[in-house]
This record gives C-alpha cells, sequence and structure tokens, in this order.
C-alpha cells in the first residue's frame, strides 16, 4: 500500500524539524513555525502532529535534560528519519507538479 | 525611568492544572513554562494549556483495555501458541451499539424514524433478535459437546493489551 500523503501541517513541522536540526523540540518548532513558516500553531497540535509522525516512522524522538527554566521538565528532541526526509521530498514533488503550467503562479505577487 | 520588568508568573491556577497534567507529557508542560517565560503573556498560557488539553496531548500515554476473547486449556497460552495462530482470537464487541460507528444522539434520530415511518420493522428485529438468540444458544451447545477434550479446563480469559502511545 503506497504511503498517504502529508498534510500540510504535517509537512510544515517537518521542514521545522529539519530546519531545527539538533535543536528541534515542540516551543522551538513552534516558534520556527511562526517565524519563518507565518503559520501560528498550538503546542498541543504541534506535539499531536509530531506523535503522528513518529507512530509513521517519519520522526523519532529522544528525551533531554530537565532544565530550571522549564521547571525542572525535560525536553523532548525531535528528529526526522531518512523515511520522513523521503517523504518530504515527495510531498514537494507533488506540490512542484501541480505548481507547472499553472499560468496564475508564474510571475511576481499579483 | 527605568523600564526594567519583573518576569512574570504562570496563571496559580493555570500552573496548578499544568502539574497536575505534567506526568502525562512532561515535554509539553515544560514546553508551555518555557514558551510562557518568553512571551510574558497570560492570555498565550491559558491559550496553550487549553488547546493541549482539548487536543489531546495530555492524554494518558498507556491505556489498559480488554478487547479479545479466548478459549484455551487450563495452562495459559504460550507465545508460540499466538505466533503459530493454534489459538484463535474472538473480538469481544464492548460497544452497546449493535452498528459500528453508530451510537448515541444518531441510534435516537434512528429509533424515532423507525417507529413514526414503519413500525412493522420492530417485530421484524424482534424476530431477528430471536433467531440470533437461538444460533447462539445452539452454538454453545454444540461447542460444549464437540469441542471440549477430557481433562481440558475450558476458561474464557479477557487478555489486556497495554498500548503505548508516546
Amino acid at each position: 500500500m503506497a504511503p498517504r500523503a502529508l498534510t500540510d501541517l504535517e509537512f510544515m513541522i517537518l521542514l521545522a524539524t529539519m530546519r531545527m536540526g539538533d535543536e528541534a523540540y515542540g516551543v522551538q518548532i513552534a516558534r520556527e513555525l511562526e517565524e519563518t513558516g507565518g503559520r501560528r500553531v498550538l503546542l498541543g497540535a504541534v506535539y499531536a502532529t509530531l506523535d503522528r509522525l513518529e507512530s509513521m516512522g517519519l520522526v523519532r524522538s529522544s528525551v533531554g535534560d530537565p532544565t530550571p527554566e522549564r521547571g525542572g521538565k525535560a525536553k523532548r528532541y525531535f528528529r526526522v528519519t531518512p523515511a520522513g526526509i523521503r517523504s518530504a521530498k515527495d510531498t514537494q514533488n507533488a506540490f512542484v507538479s501541480l505548481w507547472r503550467n499553472v499560468p496564475e503562479m508564474k510571475g511576481g505577487r499579483t | 525611568m527605568s523600564t526594567h520588568r519583573t518576569p512574570l508568573n504562570p496563571p496559580k491556577i493555570g500552573a496548578a492544572v499544568l502539574s497536575r497534567l505534567a506526568d502525562r507529557n512532561e515535554a509539553l508542560a515544560g514546553d508551555i513554562l518555557e514558551g510562557f517565560r518568553i512571551k510574558q503573556s497570560r492570555l498565550w498560557f491559558w491559550r496553550e494549556l487549553v488547546g493541549a488539553i482539548l487536543t489531546g496531548a495530555f492524554r494518558r500515554s498507556i491505556e489498559v483495555r480488554p478487547i479479545k476473547l479466548v478459549e484455551f486449556p487450563s495452562l495459559p497460552p504460550a507465545h508460540e501458541d499466538f505466533a503459530a495462530k493454534r489459538i484463535r482470537l474472538q473480538t469481544l464487541g464492548l460497544s452497546a451499539s449493535p452498528v459500528g460507528g453508530v451510537s448515541g444522539w444518531t441510534m435516537a434520530v434512528l429509533i424515532m424514524l423507525i417507529s413514526a415511518l414503519e413500525p412493522a420493522l420492530w417485530l421484524m428485529l424482534a424476530m431477528g433478535m430471536g433467531v440470533g438468540i437461538a444460533i447462539g444458544i445452539g452454538r454453545v451447545i454444540y461447542r460444549s459437546r464437540h469441542m471440549t477434550r477430557p481433562g481440558a479446563d475450558l476458561t474464557t480469559v479477557v487478555l489486556f493489551s497495554h498500548h503505548a502511545l508516546k
């Protein structure tokens, strides 16, 4: 069975996680989405999406050390797996294919 | 005049709720506290806390629920028996609804519609239930006569499955 296509939020969170590298954890991913992606997302929704991506094998997580500024609570770091990178590329290819030969999408801002 | 402001503390009630939920998703609870330190907004804190609860991000990570009924002789089944499919698993429907995915208000509406439009369907339903019960009793009698081996104490157990939901 072919893997299902990523939703736009899953795709954006995968990209934000890749952009953050070794510092990808919930609040930083949400911040990256807001500052770079221009999309404000609840932390709960970020975690729900990351849990789903992890169950699909597209990301994996590891627990860091507790820190005082977080009330002594540990961070959960996320990394995109090779399957996640492939899935993101497939989604990008799908978008690019749809983009091609659409006159309205050529040129600058409308 | 100094523009330095004392950092805000999270709302007391919200912090208490968060500390109670923290054991269900420690990383998210820590992220909300860290985000509050950056944003310094109680509105942001409440929005994130309520949003996390509503999106189910604080749901319990381990659910224990019965999913299968299994019959086996007095000794517990070995893992190899499951692997070799020598033990047949039967699914157990725990829903009160006879129709998958239909319950609650949908059932109430269906009941009202049937009563109003075609009351005779209730008679057919009652007959169907009667036939179903008769078939069930017949199967129990058949199994008790043909499937019990001497010395085997048939026991029905409910296996519990632990689902680790990260």
